[in-house]
């Protein structure tokens, strides 16, 4: 199944969503299979390196295993008793718009279509494969900023992966400054 | 009248037409409309009122927009302000106001 994990900036939503891949594979029990995390983060520069040194570290004790995957996400493979956390999805679009081999290269009506190429069926087809799939996401729509065309496509195609990808899961979640708020599947995630 | 918000590219006009289309007139990025009457030196709260006179079966969508810096701009900073304080009233009188995120309406009223 299908998990969505969104937040702001420093809401918590990473721990969150880790402790949660964590708990859903715990719930799987003994037939459960591996935990992986996939990072979708292209280190740019030194700040980059040490936001990735960050998050290995607050993960370093439960488990994952770390797939690097910066684009092009229908090269992940799953068994069907693995679980594994996909963080994020801003920065895989990003990377799918914005480095050479990306596949998002499109700024008119094709990049909707792109987007559900590239990264929508994979995932999903990822999600049909794993136990479990926890997918994060970031909120960056509230600030009242218009920006320039570039970024407003960036914006307008995370909230289209972000509509999808929570109409497909069974679970969405929003962290805010660290309180889970559940906006669907409050009961599967009951006791976890 | 039915009060639809939420950030950016949420989903809010698609949750809204297929909800809504079928009985209510659906009045969309209501935070431009706001722009523009202060643009043309009108009184944005004043201008909300009259709309709600004017119609019955309202569906109103708005952007919230008030999360980011204050913007150094005057005209933006006071334009942000206006669609809080405009939203505010429109949330007072709806008989309910659906928040929606990542294509996911929620009631926050009642």
């Amino acid at each position: 199944m299908l998990y969505l994990v969104t937040g702001g900036s420093g809401s918590g939503k990473s721990e969150y969503a880790e402790n949660l891949a964590v708990r859903l594979r715990e719930r799987l029990g003994s037939e459960a299979g591996r935990l992986y995390y996939v990072a979708t983060m292209y280190s740019y520069d030194k700040e980059c390196d040490e936001r990735i040194a960050r998050h290995r570290l607050m993960r370093r004790d439960k488990g994952f295993s770390t797939i690097e995957c910066y684009c092009d996400i229908s090269r992940v493979r799953a068994g069907r008793k693995d679980v594994l956390l996909l963080e994020c999805m801003s920065n895989l679009l990003a990377n799918e718009m914005y480095l050479p081999e990306g596949g998002i290269k499109d700024r008119g009506d094709k990049a909707e279509e792109q987007l559900e190429e590239i990264v929508m069926k994979p995932l999903l087809e990822l999600a049909k494969q794993a136990g479990e799939l926890v997918v994060v996401t970031n909120e960056v729509f509230s600030d009242g900023v218009r920006y320039d065309p570039e970024s407003e496509k960036y914006r307008a195609l995370l909230g289209k992966v972000n509509a999808m990808l929570a109409a497909q899961a069974a679970a969405v979640t929003e962290a805010v400054f660290t309180i889970p708020v559940v906006h669907k599947g409050e009961e599967l995630l009951c006791g976890l | 009248m039915i009060f639809i918000i939420g950030g950016a590219y949420q989903g809010k006009t698609s949750f809204a037409e297929k909800n809504f289309s079928d009985t209510h007139k659906i009045i969309n990025h209501y935070q431009e409309e706001i722009r523009l009457q202060m643009k043309e030196g009108k009184e944005p709260l004043e201008e909300a009122k009259r709309l709600l006179l004017s119609e019955d079966k309202l569906v109103i969508i708005c952007d919230e927009v008030g999360s980011g810096l204050v913007p150094v701009d005057a005209f933006e900073r006071a334009y942000r302000e206006q669609v809080g304080r405009v939203g505010g009233y429109l949330v007072g009188q709806a008989e309910q106001v659906i928040r929606v995120i990542c294509g996911i309406g929620k009631n926050i009223k009642p």
